[in-house]
C-alpha cells in the first residue's frame, strides 16, 4: 500500500518528459536508425523496393573511392576558410558596435540583413553578380584592369566564389553572437586594466577572448557544422552537380543519393560525415573545456 | 388518394436512401500532379465539372513541385501508400518504372482511348514497349523565336541565319547591357546542346542504352557552339538563361533559342513573336531539339477495383474538347489526335506553331541512365566553350563520364 505515493513518485519524472521523449524518437532516433540501416543495404533504383543487406560493402567502397578524399581535403578547406572569416570579420564588427557610435542601431540592421535573408534568393543574388560578362564583380575588378574572369565557368574560380558567397552570409550570425557576449563582460574589468595600464591588444588578449570563449565555443562548433554541411550554395552557384571540382563532401552525397539514386551507398557517406562531425564536436569540447566550471 | 400518395413517396424515400448509399460509395481517386501555374485554374475547374457529371467518382487533386512529385511519390509508395495516378513529365517514368513504383496503363485504360492519341505523342509514354504514360501533350521543344519588329521573316538556312544575327547585333564592349544582340541562347546548359548534337546526326544512346557520345556528330556539335561564340561572334561568355530571356523581353535580342513554355510569356511582354525552326549546317538543316510530354502514369498500389472510375476520368479528360482547353494553355500540341482539328486549337497561332516545330525534334529518351548524360555533358562542353578542351578531347571525356555514371546508376 505504501508503494502507491512510491510508484507515483517514480513514474512521474517519466511522465514529464515522455512527450519530449516521443518527439525525438519520431524526429531524431528514428530517422537516424533508419539511414544506419539504408546504410548496410544495397537500395538503389532497381532495388528500392526489396534492398538486401550488404553489411559493410558501402563503408568500404566509400574508402575505395579515389575521389572522397580530395573531396574531403576541400570540405575541410571550404569548412576552415568559411568559419575563419566568419569569425574574425563576425568579432571585428561586434568590438566596433560595442563602442558608441552613432546610429549604431541603425547599423546593426544593415549589419544583419545577410542572415535574414533566405540563402537561396541570396546565393541567386551573388550568381548574377558574379556574371562574366553582366556581373558587378567583374565590373568592378574592371575598375581596376582586371579582366573578366569565367566565375561561373571554371570550377576552381566558382569553388572561391562559393566561399566568398558564403562570407558573405555567415559573418552576422557570428557578429550578433560576439556582441551579446561582449555586452555580458563587465566594464570594471577594463576600468582595471586602464588602471593597470594595459595596452588594446593585451586587454583583447587577456579579458576579452577568454571571457568571450563560452559563447562563441558552441557557436564555432554549430558554425562548423552548418559550413560542412551547406549544400544550396555550392549547388547554386554551380548550377547543379556537374564539377567534380566544386564538390565538397554533402554535395556529392546528395549528388549520389538523388541524382545517381544509389540510396545504401549515399547512407553510408552520411553516416560517415554524422560520424566525422560527432569526433570533431567532441574533441572540440573537451579541448576547449568550456563545459568545465572553472572556465566560466 | 392515400395509396396513390404512398407510392411516389416511398419512391422518394427508397430513392435518398439509394443515392445517399451511392455517393456514400463513390470511388474516390488520389492524383497527385506537378502542373505549370498557368494551367491549374482551369484544371481544377475541369476536374470539379467531371465530378458534377460523375458523383459516384470522386478526385482528390494534390499539387506539388516537380522535384517534389518525384521524390514524395517515392517515399509514399515505399510505405504502400500515395496516390492513384500520378501525373508529371514522361522522363519519370523510367525512373518510376525501373523501381517498380508505376504499372503498364494499357492494361487498365481501353483500347479505343489508347487509338485516340497522337503516334509520337504516345510513344513518348512507352518504356520497353509498353505504355505507362497517358500524355496531355507532346511539347517542351526548343525553337528559334525571333522578334518580327526586328527580323522580318525567319531566316531558313544557316548563312541567313548568320547575315540576320550579325546584322541586328551592335555590342558596347565597356556595358553590355547597353548592347543589342543578333542571337542568344543559354549556351551552357545540355538541355539546349543536344538539339544540335542530334541535328549533326548524333543520338545518345544505342539500341542497348549504352551512351554515344564520343563520335563525329559530337565533335561536330561541340566545334559548331564554339564557332558560334568565337568565329561567328555571335554568343556571350556567362550568357544564361535569365539574362537571354530578360534581353529578348527588353527587346535587345533579336532572336533567341527557348522551349515552348516560355512563349506566351514573351508575347505578354510585348514582343512580336515569331516561331521557326533552328537553322543549323547539317545534313537535314536544322537543329533537333527534344521533344518531352506530360501525363498520367498508374500507380502500383491503385486497387483494381478503381479502373471503372480510371477508365470514366480519363475518357472524360483525354475527349477532344478538354485536352484542347489543357493544352491551349501552354501552347503545347495536344496529345489527342482530333484535339489538334479543333477550331480553337487551328486558329491560335502559338499552338500551329508549336505543332509545326515538334516536327524539328526527336524524342527525349526516358530512361534513368538520361541523368548521368546531362552531368557528363555539362563540364565537358562548358570546358570546350572556354577553351580549356578540344571538341575531340571533350567527345572522349564525355563518353567516359556517361559511362561512370551509369555504372553508379546500376550500382555496380
Amino acid at each position: 500500500m505504501s508503494g502507491k505515493g512510491r510508484l507515483v513518485g517514480k513514474n512521474t519524472p517519466y511522465l514529464f518528459i515522455a512527450p519530449a521523449f516521443i518527439v525525438m524518437a519520431i524526429m531524431v532516433f528514428y530517422p537516424l536508425g533508419y539511414g544506419f540501416w539504408l546504410s548496410l543495404t544495397n537500395m538503389s533504383l532497381r532495388t528500392f523496393k526489396n534492398p538486401g543487406f550488404v553489411g559493410l560493402q558501402n563503408y568500404i567502397r566509400v574508402f575505395q573511392d579515389p575521389e572522397v578524399l580530395s573531396t574531403f581535403i576541400r570540405t575541410i578547406i571550404w569548412t576552415f576558410v568559411n568559419v575563419f572569416f566568419h569569425v574574425t570579420i563576425g568579432l571585428f564588427l561586434a568590438i566596433l558596435l560595442n563602442r558608441k557610435l552613432p546610429g549604431k542601431s541603425i547599423l546593426r540592421v544593415f549589419l544583419i540583413i545577410p542572415w535574414a535573408m533566405p540563402q537561396y534568393i541570396a546565393a541567386l543574388t551573388w550568381k548574377g553578380m558574379f556574371n562574366q560578362n553582366f556581373g558587378a564583380i567583374n565590373l568592378m575588378l574592371g575598375w581596376f584592369g582586371i579582366e573578366n574572369l569565367p566565375w561561373l565557368s571554371d570550377p576552381q574560380l566558382t569553388f572561391y566564389a562559393a566561399i566568398i558567397t558564403n562570407i558573405w552570409l555567415g559573418f552576422p550570425f557570428m557578429m550578433m553572437i560576439s556582441l551579446g557576449g561582449l555586452q555580458s563582460i563587465s566594464a570594471d574589468l577594463y576600468e582595471a586594466a586602464d588602471i593597470d595600464g594595459a595596452s588594446p591588444w593585451r586587454k583583447f588578449k587577456d579579458i576579452t577572448l577568454p571571457l568571450l570563449k563560452p559563447t562563441l565555443t558552441p557557436a564555432i562548433i554549430l558554425g562548423t557544422i552548418w559550413t560542412f554541411n551547406m549544400l544550396n550554395i555550392i549547388i547554386i552557384l554551380a548550377g547543379g552537380y556537374g564539377n567534380k571540382e566544386t564538390q565538397i563532401l554533402v554535395t556529392d552525397v546528395y549528388r549520389l543519393a538523388f541524382n545517381f539514386y544509389r540510396y545504401g551507398f549515399a547512407a553510408a557517406y552520411s553516416v560517415l560525415i554524422f560520424a566525422f562531425l560527432l569526433i570533431f564536436s567532441i574533441i572540440y569540447v573537451k579541448k576547449s573545456n568550456i563545459f568545465k566550471e572553472e572556465s566560466i | 388518394m392515400r395509396n396513390t400518395l404512398k407510392k411516389p413517396l416511398l419512391m422518394l424515400a427508397a430513392g435518398t436512401l439509394f443515392s445517399t448509399i451511392a455517393l456514400g460509395k463513390a470511388t474516390e481517386i488520389t492524383l497527385w500532379e506537378q502542373m505549370e501555374p498557368a494551367v491549374r485554374p482551369t484544371y481544377i475547374k475541369i476536374v470539379d465539372e467531371f465530378m458534377k457529371k460523375n458523383p459516384d467518382v470522386k478526385v482528390n487533386v494534390v499539387h506539388y513541385s516537380n522535384e517534389d512529385l518525384r521524390t514524395q511519390f517515392q517515399n509514399a509508395s515505399l510505405a504502400g501508400q500515395g496516390p492513384d495516378v500520378v501525373y508529371g513529365p514522361n522522363d519519370n517514368i523510367g525512373i518510376f518504372m525501373v523501381s517498380d513504383l508505376i504499372k503498364p496503363i494499357d492494361k487498365v485504360v481501353s483500347k479505343d482511348l489508347i487509338k485516340k492519341f497522337n503516334e509520337g505523342a504516345l510513344k513518348s509514354g512507352m518504356y520497353d514497349n509498353q505504355l505507362y504514360l497517358l500524355p496531355e501533350f507532346l511539347g517542351n521543344q526548343i525553337a528559334l523565336l525571333y522578334n518580327k519588329d526586328l527580323v522580318k521573316t525567319a531566316p531558313k538556312t544557316w548563312e541567313e541565319f548568320v547575315e540576320v544575327a550579325k546584322a541586328n547585333r551592335s555590342v558596347n564592349p565597356k556595358d553590355k547591357a547597353d548592347s543589342k544582340y543578333g542571337f542568344l541562347y543559354n549556351e551552357k546548359e545540355p538541355f539546349w546542346f543536344v538539339g544540335f548534337y542530334s541535328g549533326f546526326g548524333g543520338e545518345i544512346f544505342d539500341a542497348k542504352n549504352n551512351p554515344t557520345l564520343d563520335n563525329k556528330a559530337m565533335v561536330d556539335a561541340l566545334t559548331f557552339v564554339k564557332d558560334i561564340r568565337t568565329k561567328y561572334e555571335l554568343g556571350e561568355a556567362g550568357m544564361d538563361y535569365d539574362i537571354a530571356s530578360q534581353l529578348f523581353k527588353q527587346k535587345k535580342a533579336a532572336m533567341i533559342l527557348n522551349g515552348a513554355w516560355s512563349w506566351k510569356e514573351y508575347e505578354d511582354a510585348g514582343i512580336n513573336l515569331g516561331v521557326a525552326p533552328m537553322p543549323i549546317p547539317s545534313k537535314n538543316g536544322y537543329a533537333l531539339f527534344t521533344n518531352a510530354s506530360k501525363g498520367y502514369s498508374l500507380s502500383e498500389n491503385t486497387s483494381d477495383k478503381k479502373t471503372e472510375a480510371l477508365n470514366k476520368f480519363f475518357d472524360y479528360i483525354f475527349s477532344p474538347e478538354i485536352n484542347a482547353e489543357i493544352s491551349l494553355n501552354q501552347s503545347q500540341a495536344p496529345g489527342i489526335e482530333a484535339a489538334r482539328e479543333l477550331p480553337q486549337v487551328k486558329n491560335d497561332k502559338l499552338m500551329q506553331d508549336s505543332i509545326e516545330t515538334i516536327k524539328y525534334t526527336v524524342p527525349m529518351p526516358v530512361v534513368p541512365e538520361m541523368r548521368a548524360i546531362w552531368d557528363a555533358v555539362r563540364p565537358n562542353l562548358e570546358a570546350v566553350l572556354n577553351g580549356n578542351m578540344t571538341p575531340e578531347d571533350a567527345a572522349k571525356k564525355m563518353q567516359k563520364d556517361a559511362e561512370e555514371g551509369i555504372k553508379i546508376i546500376k550500382g555496380e
